[in-house]
């Protein structure tokens, strides 16, 4: 097994390399660059950027360099150094920004992560040991709606429903007068209030999406020959569920499960644009539509190294789970 | 060859589980093949069924819509842009009841004080609704030219907008009938695209392992860190903009399932690397049975309950994935009809607290994933070998 | 607002007070401008103070308690010594404030903050009078011009602050001139207001308080140009970041340690209002926290020199703050939440009803101000495109042009996006421009079928395909148009394809995100393209001549080829032909035209031509813009002109406004 992980670590780091070049590249692809995202961000509202001040900040950006001087360097500068360029959308170091956001986007990832297993497991089993019952239907039923409704939708709903009949706003995690309190137990509070709203939007495609792979994986396993032999052994049912089938059904979980460390930065990003969240997701958004490069392949270059480890990890959690498989492949 | 073991239930397993059959159907079942079996099984699915028929029926929609529709898909109403329901009455403002279904006539009113503009029903204008109207013409599916509408109002100025207008006043119920068309279509190639890669490969990395599975795993890490918002915004800016947004959009829906298929591909893989260490493998094995034959024959359907699931839940994604792109000026556009292009018209917060009709395609879209998931339930459930 | 009292106003002030009369009347009288500005602000309607009720100058002056517990801690000197020997007096639009409180807007993202706060904040050399057309003295008390027009004298206000208290001179802006402007590290293309008619004008410290400008031209729009806000750089702070003052090594050292490569770059981090809170300003508020941050924070400026009429000084609110939000229907929830005091940015048209239904459970007033907007939406042809010569041969063609505007549906387009409020109008000033003429505005904008018609068939479109598209009998295949739109923008260009069609025109719509589409403007791609028409009044249209004419190339979508000619002397791009160099040629004199009068007879005459040719084919105005203002949130105006160019709210005067507590 330490052989197996030694190898795929020493692996992860031709992978990451390519992947940084790819992604640098792609950030690239679409016609123009930072400066006309800007332009054309002000001519929306009417604001003008003179050609001479266009021309300036081109020189100042260093975006008349061609695009390997530009990855050269910011490669250099992450490997010698650790900083990870200039966003100039946010005229801030990208480390700077990302260490800002990166305490939210794990508490609102992981509170949903939480929710949405707490919910959908239990459901999940329910419904696969008690197939075509009532509540079979109705949390089924539940869970397409959930499934077929876009979280953005759900989001701008939840919004308009709040305001006019409740008088609150819960776009944002905090209200205003807490938006920059330092943390104390009042502003712990406040976000509690708003963290539901977010939690519940972004956890309902994947709560219903968890509830419905759970109880196929598991109804398959139930009708298997170990159950029924266990079962003939005389061990307690709910021991017997939970020991055995449940174990086995989570196998595509976990084989998918080290990526939610990825999906923490890039997941529901447009969910958090229109609740105005500040987490990863709609800085990579905004990084990528302003081609703000540094910063959207920055978070790219972290969360393909998320995804990579995440991999990692799954494939260590496979084995565990299910002593079956056996890593190394070899036979 | 022998048997391998999961395929359909011993005669035994079957004896015991399906107490009270007569013999008879016994006797079937041991005789039956593996279809047979699973269609026995679906039809007692009665959600599937029914899950199944409001498919055929929205498909049979998609496929007649301009015959279905009180109006062709462009027929705008000036006059009554953003206009809500006009409910179908049989007893009128004075109480009288009429056999034959009527709808008031809208009248406008503006808000002197708030500019809003809105409709009421003028009690004084009953339209009537017959079936089989002959009023504006359609090319049913773009060649044959027709007249002939289900059901509708006679008058040219009558109108009957069974769930409102959108913005430029175009009948929302013909829309989304129309819509349908796109949207059960499109949307699946990429699905069925996606599958198929995605259990291929998946199997045939979990399955082989070693190098094979180490060159494809690290390509879906590469592939899964590939951005795909400059990724499209590229692509839009590369296409020649005469071409027509339906062929645009199913280009793009293709590129999207090459890259979609990882993680199809990864769970399919770690199912697997757990089969392939079962007996039956290696019974199949041994007996000299083909690998391409184990993979499509033996472990496939040991996890076709899996991949159903899979499948039926991204059916939502397909549909919708539009609405989420409209954002950047990518995905379908009209004159592209298709229920996510409609809910475009919803997506902001004075059409919410307005227009709250123009949410009603994501009813259609809704009513389809049900559909769609209870017919993959009875799927799963009848592909299962272990269940009765 | 009644549009004609406007009128009438506007005239009286454009006659009055104009960069150009000022010029003239300089000429006579030493002293065109008086100290303090003898103009009510921004109330075209009932206007509560008159110049005459000011107090001049004030004994005693009061500050708001935040600064007198600095005071009192010794940490702040006292009032007196913070303002100027003659602060700016400024009267107030309904009654004299309380102190306090923190203004509460929105933003929707970093690049929005410094757009949104500029337009509060900033204080210019000279002041945009309330609607726009004249000048207001503001840092420079008066000013004198001279030489035909060529060179400017200024005057500075005595004793103004920055920030942090270090007085403010001449010096700064010779600083800002010489060493950031013209520093070719920081500014590597001298700015064309700089390089008026070729070559950079030369300034001249007369003394402490006054400096002198010199143009190898005439330069009409010299003040217009100030008003914008340039020239505001304390050099006592930024010179420790210029290389030119600060010492190298140390200069290389602190860019390394920023992540930067340059000292040019360091340079602008710091030059930067809104997001450095360090640097020092003379503006009402400064910068208290930085754009990336959730909360965009300013607190008053302790040594701001403008006081009210019982000689309190200003501001009265203590902070603002901007909020991120996630999008520009959030601003407008938050609205109804009762969580934005004050705020217009953002807030549509559109969104007026809703704003409206519900004003009393957001505890606001709904205030409409008056946009200078020409039109609502315009249909643009590329003047300069040449990919494809038949496609080219027609969006040229005068005739073509005329015809297209006629097959366009007015009153619908106004229906379905304007509540049907919008007026049916061709692209050009707006009515209370001084070089407005009614004709301009109705040229070609029947709604006439027949008639566009019978024009394109007279051109020879005259064959129609198998769908009823015209065939263009030069290459006979169906003439296609492109239109190209900005995301989010294909709802109106939907409309226009419909109503071409009903004339054969094919148009297909071209939706692009944004950027991609800025860039395909730059690049001469475009061929028809859409946008709305801001900065429609007259003198700043010509300095923000987009919709007019191609002057230059940046965001001129009715030739950017011809802009580039004009940008790059004739090295690259198209050069100007026919009506469009005409219409360049007058829009040239105009800019030089010193005389007031003339330059507005050019300007019209440019005008003119413009509407005539409608290369910018516009469709309907509203010039009706909404700002949410709370039920204790005083001192607002109920009308004013609302411009990019103005900077409104600033032309309101924020400063004055306040919080009834």
């Amino acid at each position: 097994m330490l052989k197996y992980i030694a190898r795929r670590v020493l692996l992860m780091i031709p992978t990451l390399f390519l992947v940084s070049v790819i992604s640098f590249v792609i950030i690239q692809l679409p016609p123009g660059d930072y400066l006309t995202s800007v332009v054309a961000a002000m001519a929306t509202t009417g604001d003008i950027m003179t050609q001479d001040r266009l021309d300036t900040l081109k020189a100042e950006y260093g975006l008349d360099q061609p695009v390997y001087v530009q990855y050269g360097k910011w490669m250099w500068n992450i490997v010698s150094r650790g900083h990870f360029g200039w966003s100039w959308h946010w005229n801030r170091p990208v480390t700077e920004m990302i260490a800002d956001r990166l305490a939210i986007t794990v508490i609102l990832s992981l509170v949903t992560m939480v929710f949405t297993w707490v919910v959908a497991l239990p459901i999940g089993v329910y419904s696969a040991t008690h197939q075509y019952s009532k509540l079979d239907y109705l949390f089924t039923s539940i869970s397409f709606v959930g499934l077929a409704t876009p979280g953005f939708l759900l989001a701008l709903v939840l919004i308009w429903i709040s305001v006019a009949y409740f008088s609150q706003n819960v776009a944002g995690l905090f209200s205003p007068e807490f938006v920059d309190a330092p943390w104390s137990m009042a502003r712990i509070v406040d976000m509690l209030k708003h963290i539901w709203v977010p939690v519940v939007i972004l956890g309902t495609s994947g709560t219903a999406g968890l509830i419905r792979t759970m109880r196929g994986n598991l109804l398959d396993e139930l009708h298997k020959p170990y159950v029924t032999t266990a079962r003939a052994k005389g061990l307690e049912e709910r021991r017997l569920l939970w020991k055995y089938p449940v174990r086995v059904a989570v196998n595509p979980f976990v084989s998918t499960i080290g990526w939610s460390l990825a999906g923490l930065f890039s997941g529901s990003t447009i969910v958090a644009v229109v609740l105005g969240l500040p987490t990863v997701g709609p800085l990579l958004l905004t990084a990528l539509l302003a081609q703000d490069m540094y910063m959207a392949g920055s978070i790219l270059f972290i969360i393909s190294f998320l995804t990579v480890i995440g991999t990692l990890i799954s494939d260590i959690l496979l084995a565990w789970v299910d002593p079956r498989i056996r890593l190394e492949g070899e036979r | 060859m022998a048997n391998p073991a999961p395929q359909p239930p011993t005669p035994s397993q079957s004896a015991q589980q399906a107490e009270g059959q007569a013999a008879a159907g016994e006797e079937k079942i041991h005789t039956a093949s593996q279809w047979q079996l699973m269609w026995w099984k679906f039809r007692r699915h009665r959600m599937a069924i029914a899950g199944g028929i409001f498919i055929a029926i929205m498909y049979f929609v998609a496929a007649l819509c301009e015959f279905l529709a009180p109006y062709p898909l462009d027929k705008r109403f000036a006059k009554f842009n953003a206009a809500p329901p006009q409910p179908i009455r049989f007893v009128d403002a004075e109480g009288r009841f009429h056999l034959r279904p009527f709808v008031y006539a809208l009248r406008e009113y503006s808000d002197p004080v708030t500019w809003r503009l809105t409709y009421q029903d003028d009690t004084t204008k009953m339209a009537p609704i017959y079936l089989f109207v002959r009023r504006d013409g359609y090319k049913f599916w773009g060649r044959w030219a027709g007249n002939l509408h289900l059901f509708g109002v006679k008058g040219e100025q009558e109108t009957l907008f069974l769930l409102g207008t959108d913005n430029l006043g175009r009948d929302l119920y013909s829309r989304i009938l129309y819509g349908a068309r796109i949207s059960l279509s499109i949307g699946l190639v990429g699905v069925l695209i996606s599958l198929a890669i995605g259990a291929v490969l998946g199997g045939i990395s979990g399955y082989y392992g070693g190098i094979t599975d180490t060159i494809l795993q690290r390509t879906i890490e590469l592939l899964r860190s590939i951005p795909t918002i400059p990724l499209w915004m590229a692509l839009s800016a590369a296409l020649p903009p005469g071409l027509p947004p339906q062929q645009t959009y199913f280009g793009i829906t293709v590129i999207l399932s090459i890259i979609g298929w990882t993680g199809l591909a990864r769970v399919t893989r770690g199912k697997v690397l757990a089969l392939r260490e079962e007996d039956f493998v290696m019974a199949a094995r041994i007996g000299g049975t083909s690998e391409l034959r184990i993979i499509v024959r033996h472990l496939l359907p040991s996890f076709l309950s899996h991949l159903i699931v899979t499948v039926t839940l991204s059916i939502p994604g397909m549909i919708l994935g539009e609405t989420s792109l409209s954002f950047l000026g990518l995905g379908l556009r009209p004159p592209v009809t298709s229920w996510g292009v409609l809910l475009q018209d919803a997506q902001n917060i004075v059409a919410i607290a307005h227009t709250p009709w123009k949410l009603l395609p994501a009813l259609f879209v809704i009513a389809t994933v049900f559909a769609f998931n209870f017919l993959g339930d009875g799927l799963r459930d009848a592909a299962d070998p272990y269940a009765r | 607002m009644s549009g004609e009292q406007l009128t009438r106003r506007g005239f009286l002030k454009l006659t009055a007070m104009s960069a150009v009369a000022i010029l003239a009347a300089s000429c006579a009288q030493p002293t065109a401008a008086p100290a303090q500005p003898t103009t009510a602000p921004a109330q075209p309607t009932a206007a509560p103070a008159k110049p005459t009720d000011t107090p001049v100058p004030v004994a005693k002056y009061n500050e708001a308690p935040m600064l007198a517990e600095l005071v009192k801690a010794g940490k702040l000197p006292p009032v007196e010594e913070r303002l100027p020997k003659e602060p700016l007096v400024l009267p107030v639009v309904e009654e004299i404030g309380q102190y306090g409180g923190t203004w509460r807007r929105a933003h929707i993202g970093p690049a929005d903050v410094p757009n949104s706060n500029v337009r509060l904040y900033r204080e210019s050399l000279v002041h945009f009078s309330a609607d726009g057309s004249s000048f207001e003295p503001n840092v420079f008390t008066k000013w004198e011009v001279s030489d035909e027009g060529k060179t400017f004298t200024f005057h500075m206000r005595e004793g103004i602050k920055w920030s942090d208290g270090v007085p403010a001179t001449a010096d700064d802006l010779y600083f800002a001139y010489e060493d950031v402007y013209l520093n070719k590290e920081i500014t590597p293309n001298v700015p064309g207001w700089l390089n008026f008619g070729g070559q950079p004008g030369v300034m001249e410290k007369i003394d402490d308080f006054t400096i002198r400008l010199k143009f190898v031209k005439p330069y009409a729009l010299f003040l217009l140009i100030l008003a914008g806000g340039i020239l505001i750089t304390p050099k006592h702070y930024l010179q420790l970041f210029h290389a030119k003052y600060a010492d190298k090594a140390k200069l290389d050292a602190d860019t390394k340690a920023a992540g930067l490569e340059t000292w040019n770059q360091y340079f602008g981090a710091k030059n930067n209002t809104s997001d450095n809170p360090d640097l020092p300003s003379w503006h009402t508020w400064v910068t208290k926290s930085r754009n990336a941050d959730q909360r965009h924070l300013m607190e008053r400026n302790p040594y701001y020199w403008k006081v009210d009429p019982a000689g309190n000084q200003l501001p009265y609110i203590d902070y603002i703050a901007h909020d991120l939000v996630g999008g520009v229907d959030i601003v407008m929830t938050k609205c109804i939440a009762g969580e934005i005091d004050m705020q217009g940015r953002h807030l549509a048209f559109a969104n007026i009803p809703l704003l409206k239904e519900n004003e009393q459970k957001g505890g606001y007033r709904l205030i409409i101000w008056t946009s200078t907007t020409g039109v609502n939406w315009q249909v643009m042809f590329n003047m300069s495109y040449e990919a494809d010569p038949v496609k080219a041969k027609y969006i040229r063609e005068k005739k073509f042009r005329q015809a297209f505007s006629h097959a366009i549906d007015r009153e619908d387009f106004s229906r379905i996006h304007f509540l049907g409020r919008a007026k049916p109008r061709q692209a050009t000033v707006i009515d209370q421009s001084a070089d407005f003429r009614p004709e301009f505005a109705t040229r070609y904008v029947d709604y006439d079928i027949d008639k566009a018609n019978k024009m394109l068939d007279e051109l020879g479109l005259d064959k129609r395909d198998a769908e009823g598209y015209r065939i263009a009998p030069e290459n006979n295949k169906t003439l296609e148009l492109i239109n190209y739109v900005s995301a989010g923008h294909a709802i109106y260009a939907e409309l226009i394809t419909e109503y071409v069609k009903k004339v054969g025109l094919k148009v297909v719509t071209k939706e692009e995100e944004r950027s991609i589409h800025y860039n395909r403007m730059t690049a001469n791609e475009l061929e028809l393209s859409m946008w709305g028409m801001d900065g429609a009044i007259y003198p700043s249209w010509l300095n923000y001549a987009y919709w007019i004419v191609p002057w230059v190339r940046g965001s001129v979508r009715i030739g950017p080829a011809i802009g580039q000619y004009r940008d790059t002397g004739g090295k690259e791009g198209m050069a100007p032909y026919g009506e469009v160099a005409k219409a360049l040629e007058l829009f040239d004199q105009a800019l030089a035209e010193v005389d007031r009068d003339k330059q507005i007879a050019l300007a019209s005459q440019v005008l003119d031509i413009a509407s005539e040719n409608v290369w910018t084919c516009g469709i309907c105005q509203t010039t009706d813009a909404p700002w949410v203002v709370k039920n204790n949130f005083r001192n607002v105006p109920e009308t004013a002109i609302n411009d990019t160019t103005f900077l409104t709210e600033k032309n309101t005067h924020p400063e004055q406004y306040f919080m009834r507590q």
